[in-house]
């Protein structure tokens, strides 16, 4: 240590509790509102797809991520895709232990680059890397135009 | 590289679980003297001063306003990058090789102690409209990563677990270290499951600590130093930054860096010129992808590799001599500095019990972890 003096005494030790509370409202900009508006008015996901190199991008994009030309082209890919990885978690965002943990994964879509990290109905021993898996939506009418609107994806 | 950088002082503190004495400036000024004094300068006598931090885990906005005095470098030229340590490291060596800077001090710390809600800021890095309403911990992507990494290349929990064992047992020979101990394979594979199939001991745990360190231009070092350690390479990459677009398989940041790096460094068969390495263990499996993918070994071999010693302080190719984060402790923007700490301890032959016989040449590695995709790679040697 390079003080002439230190604390070496427990009941000296001070600290000052503080806190910083913040609240955002973050734009979901053009490419997010199609996603968003088609998956609650259609139930389907949507992907961006470049005319340029051909590269097919979910969460949709307004550019090309791979040769940055402008992007007009938006399909669907349905609700169902592939199970990429799975994970049973035990804690929540605040450190928490679920009573009974959570089942998540990465779902992809054939020749599509991204995927939907989202709930997977099931068990570490019931799921298998490449599954085919269909996500179950919230009731029409029930939807709001954010990633909870996909309640989870169950196997086909 | 143009010319080589010197590394001509380091200053460290101890990694502790908790540094309820010092503040994280007290604890800065504290390595910077060692670093000086070993650089054998005054603060005003160094060009320049990069640092490295990240303001949530500060728990600042601005963060970069609080770095000047405990470096002695106000009304000095500083700067912050948000970033990890050997990033921070690698600009300073280019601002060194645009010849208008002949020395520059490079700091990161960790505090992470003071953050009541650590969970919770991590998890706060996830996208905030695809990834943070699913409410969950920043270790559900690792587990995603790590059952993906594992069925892929055929590696196993029982070889991350050798990871762990490995690593904790050589933070035991490390004055510095926070989280040395004598660990059985059952014990990490028993411990409880986090994001399954990653378990609380494939986990590494938060420490404070902090880093500073003096470089120099290559005259400026022969005359400074006796002992300097040269950087004969360094890069550092960002892999794709949405993490549901990324490879779960290889570490696409490290084996970029690593490639660029070598080429710098002239490194062709990196296993055999290098001596030992320093790489990111912040979780087991991390250890296993990082090697296979900076090419010291081919897809599936890692843990095969961990399990035959070779990987151990005595093996062919020692992997985390001082303990690794996972032995030391995670010190999140920090990291790389005490990876970089101990090559150059080892590189001086100044390591103590686990020094390692004619250490020549190592490589140091960094990730800024969860979730992110950047990764440094820095080449360092004592001739």
């Amino acid at each position: 240590m390079s003080f002439k003096e230190t604390i070496n005494v427990n009941t000296m030790l001070g600290y000052f509790e503080g806190e910083i509370p913040v609240n955002y409202q973050y734009t979901l900009g053009v490419g997010g509102n199609k996603f968003f508006t088609a998956l609650m008015e259609k139930g389907e996901f949507i992907a961006s797809e470049c005319t340029a190199c051909g590269v097919k991008t979910i969460y949709p994009l307004i550019y090309c991520e791979e040769c940055f030309a402008p992007i007009e082209k938006y399909i669907s890919l349905g609700v169902e895709g592939e199970l990429y990885s799975f994970t049973e978690c035990h804690y929540d965002y605040q450190g928490n232990k679920y009573d009974k943990p959570h089942v998540l994964g990465l779902v992809r879509f054939p020749g599509v680059r991204g995927g939907i990290f989202h709930r997977i109905a099931g068990n570490m021993d019931s799921l298998r890397i490449g599954m085919k898996v269909v996500a179950k939506l919230k009731p029409k009418a029930e939807r709001s135009g954010t990633i909870d609107d996909i309640i989870c994806f169950e196997t086909a | 590289m143009k010319q080589r950088i010197g590394i001509i002082g380091v200053g460290v503190t101890g990694f502790h679980t908790v540094s309820p004495a010092l503040s994280f400036k007290e604890m800065t000024y504290s390595a910077a003297v060692k670093a000086y004094l070993e650089a054998g300068l005054q603060p005003g006598e160094i060009d320049s001063f990069v640092t490295a931090s990240e303001d949530f885990l500060e728990g600042y906005s601005i963060f970069d306003e609080y770095v000047p005095d405990q470096l002695g470098a106000v009304m000095r030229p500083v700067h912050t990058v948000t970033a990890e340590f050997l990033q921070a490291l690698g600009i300073g060596c280019m601002m060194i090789q645009t010849g208008h800077f002949r020395t520059i001090a490079v700091e990161a710390h960790s505090k992470a102690s003071n953050v009541k809600t650590l969970d919770e800021v991590r998890a706060f890095a996830f996208d905030p409209v695809y990834m943070r309403p699913l409410k969950e911990s920043a270790e559900f992507l690792a587990g995603l990563e790590m059952k993906r990494f594992l069925e892929s290349s055929g590696n196993s929990e029982r070889q991350c677990a050798a990871v762990v064992v490995k690593n904790r047992k050589n933070a035991l020979n490390n004055d510095l270290a926070a989280y040395g101990a004598l660990l059985t394979i059952d014990d990490v594979l028993q411990s409880p499951p986090v994001s399954v199939p990653l378990k609380h001991l494939d986990i590494a745990q938060r420490a404070d600590g902090a880093i500073v360190v003096v470089i120099a231009s290559e005259n400026e070092a022969k005359a400074l130093s006796k002992n300097p350690i040269w950087i004969d390479g360094i890069a550092w990459c960002s892999g794709q930054g949405n993490p549901w677009c990324r490879d779960f398989e290889e570490a696409e940041y490290a084996k970029r860096a690593a490639e660029k790096a070598y080429a710098m460094a002239k490194i062709a068969h990196p296993r055999k010129e290098l001596d030992f390495v320093e790489i990111c263990d912040e979780y087991s499996y991390k250890e296993l992808q990082h090697l296979e993918s900076m090419g010291f070994a081919r897809k599936g071999e890692a843990g095969d590799l961990t399990e035959s010693g070779a990987t151990a302080i005595d093996g062919e190719l020692p992997v985390n001599p001082s303990g690794g984060s996972l032995g030391v402790g995670h010190t999140f923007e920090a990291s790389g500095g005490m990876k970089l700490c101990e090559a150059v301890f080892q590189l001086r032959h100044q390591a103590g019990k686990r020094q390692i016989k004619n250490a020549k040449r190592a490589l140091v590695q960094s990730w800024r972890g969860v979730p992110t995709a950047t990764g440094t790679v820095a080449i360092l040697s004592n001739e």
